[in-house]
């Protein structure tokens, strides 16, 4: 099965994020792996779920990774627009991170807004490119494609258009031999018997 | 989740819907010898037997076993939605014919009567593709358009060439409403 | 008999086409009327066959159209009591363990015992895993987000107890702030709905 946004949101959760903690509190064991210890003012590495946590009660302030700058999304939209495929994301997660970090702090990223428009313009850039690939490739009858650099939450925009409709191509596909030894008289044992050979 | 959500791509089976409404489709058939106690086929005599040369219509599924055999107790034609005329319109433009009307399961008997004795079987199996393929490419401005639009008709008159959902065979119509919903799934997920 | 055979059996598919993914009353006697028709077809071809016509094949054709009729009633037949029972198992996952009365009506007495025993296998299975302490399958379909929701009541309730004892009343439009995994079989029922609070990235 195919996740669904909202499970690869929880993806993106996992992925570390630098947070400038307000408060000190030792080594916490989790199942997942171990946590801090935090000292105020000095940074520490978190998973994404966790430092939302604990922006969100207002316990430190996101660091924002590199590329959340609008000085690299301004180069990275470019060169996706330049480019005919797919350029490499930051991270695998870039469009769901970004959604959850502006939902929680806007204020801790430089330049919010621009930032927010950008990842905005290069996902919008990015979906136009899939879609025109998707339906050149269904049209071309294509048998293969290079998708290198997509992320899954852009697959799920895709999907399940372009799966169902090339499965239910393919299996029309294989008929056409079937009714081939059907047309040319053969009885449904001898079909049967070419199918196997 | 329940099951349904898993949205899966339709496959033939023994308990699918689709594929015994599919097999309902009737196919015109002629008597090759003198059928006894047949004659309720044909309803315009009232005859214990069946006379060869008779003209009757039979179900996909009928026509099977009385076609399929040694030797045949009929012999039969592709039904006229199936005939070269209709699948030269369905070549020409295929985006504008109304399958629903034609079928409503025009794919699926189609793959049916493919596998009946007929020198027709091979080119209707070989038009299929092509207009499928030419179908969901047509539908596929529609499904993601915004849903401040009211019906998918609406979306269809908006986009002029696009594939009306009213003449969707209930195959085009599963690909649509599945991709249509996991469209929204990801705007909701894009706009919360 | 009138017509082609299998009508009777179709007309039961062709209901459940209709309401697609839903349960409309059960066709006792179209059902009835379907097995009648085998029950004909069944005799019919007894008898034939012990007359022994001999390899006579003007005589062959009518075997064998009731033999593919006996087989096409009966595809039928399990299509129908399969897709229903299908909507019925659905039914657990939409509606929690308990069928809402009017979906209650349309059912057998053999459908509500089959959704009984799904119901208490599934109960049997979700309370084996997580090492004995149960896991409700039912709950959180989509990944939590915070442990706590505003919630915006559709339709009157009326009282709603917490795990912890309390209660509050749940009235058509009033907003609550509750935990998530007690009122999201509520959410499910469409009685309540989660109130979107977050402003968006995409908002247009």
């Amino acid at each position: 099965m195919s996740p669904t946004p909202e499970e690869l949101e929880f993806f993106a959760g996992q992925e570390e994020l630098e947070i400038m903690p307000r408060f000190d509190c030792p080594t916490m064991w989790l199942i997942s792996g171990d946590l801090g210890p935090f000292k105020a003012g000095i940074p520490n590495k978190v998973p994404l779920w966790i430092a939302l946590h604990l922006r969100a009660q207002n316990k430190c302030k996101i660091i924002p990774p590199p590329w959340l700058s609008k000085a690299y999304l301004e180069q990275l939209k470019e060169l996706e627009i330049k480019s005919p495929l797919f350029t490499k994301m930051p991270s695998e997660h870039y469009m769901a991170m970004a959604k959850m970090i502006f939902e929680v702090c806007p204020q801790d990223i430089p330049d919010a807004d621009c930032v927010k428009l950008l990842i905005k313009d290069i996902w919008d850039s990015r979906m136009s490119k899939l879609r025109t690939a998707v339906l050149t490739f269904i049209d071309k009858g294509a048998s293969w494609a290079k998708v290198d650099n997509l992320t899954q939450l852009e697959m799920c925009s895709i999907r399940p258009f372009f799966t169902h409709s090339l499965e239910q191509l393919h299996r029309f596909r294989k008929t056409i031999q079937v009714a081939r030894l059907y047309s040319a008289g053969n009885s449904s044992e001898e079909v049967r018997r070419r199918l196997r050979m | 989740m329940s099951t349904k959500e898993l949205r899966k791509s339709f496959s033939p089976s023994y308990f699918a819907l689709e594929d015994i409404l599919a097999s309902q489709t009737r196919v015109p058939c002629k008597t090759e010898m003198n059928l006894a106690n047949c004659g309720f086929l044909d309803p315009s005599q009232e005859n214990k037997d069946l006379a060869a040369g008779t003209q009757v219509e039979l179900p996909i599924w009928a026509a099977r076993v009385m076609s399929k055999q040694k030797r045949a107790f009929v012999s039969l034609r592709m039904p006229k939605f199936y005939s070269e005329s209709y699948r030269e319109v369905l070549k020409a433009e295929p985006a504008v014919v109304d399958l629903n009307k034609m079928g409503p399961h025009y794919y699926q008997s189609a793959l049916q009567l493919c596998t009946l004795p007929s020198d027709e079987a091979d080119k209707i199996a070989e038009s299929l593709p092509d207009i499928l393929q030419k179908r969901v490419i047509a539908m596929a401005d529609s499904y993601s358009l915004h849903r401040s639009v009211k019906s998918t008709d609406d979306i269809s008159n908006q986009l002029g060439n696009s594939l009306k959902f009213h003449n969707m065979d209930p195959l085009e119509v599963e690909i649509f409403n599945n991709s249509k919903n996991a469209s929204e799934e990801l705007d909701d997920w894009l706009r919360s | 008999m009138s017509g082609m055979y299998g009508e009777i059996a179709l007309e039961l598919i062709k209901e459940l086409d209709r309401h697609k993914g839903k349960l409309p009353p059960f066709q006792e006697n179209e059902l009835r009327q379907a097995l009648d028709e085998m029950q004909i077809l069944f005799e019919q071809n007894q008898r034939d066959v012990s007359m022994n016509i001999p390899g006579n094949p003007e005589f062959l054709a009518a075997l064998h159209l009731r033999h593919a009729a006996l087989e096409r009633n009966k595809q039928c037949i399990l299509a129908y009591l399969y897709t229903r029972l299908k909507v019925i198992t659905d039914l657990r996952w939409d509606h929690g363990p308990v069928i809402p009365a009017e979906v209650r009506a349309n059912m057998t007495e053999q459908e509500v015992q089959f959704f009984a025993n799904y119901n208490k296998t599934l109960a049997n299975y979700m309370g084996s895993l997580g090492e004995n302490h149960g896991l409700d399958l039912t709950q959180d379909l989509k990944p939590p987000k915070t442990l706590m929701v505003e919630i915006r009541v559709l339709q009157d309730y009326g009282e709603f107890e917490l795990e912890d004892g309390t209660s509050v009343l749940l009235k058509k439009d009033s907003v609550h702030f509750l935990p998530m995994s007690q009122c999201e079989a509520l959410v499910q029922q469409k009685i309540v709905e989660v109130v979107q609070k977050q402003k968006s990235l995409h908002q247009k």
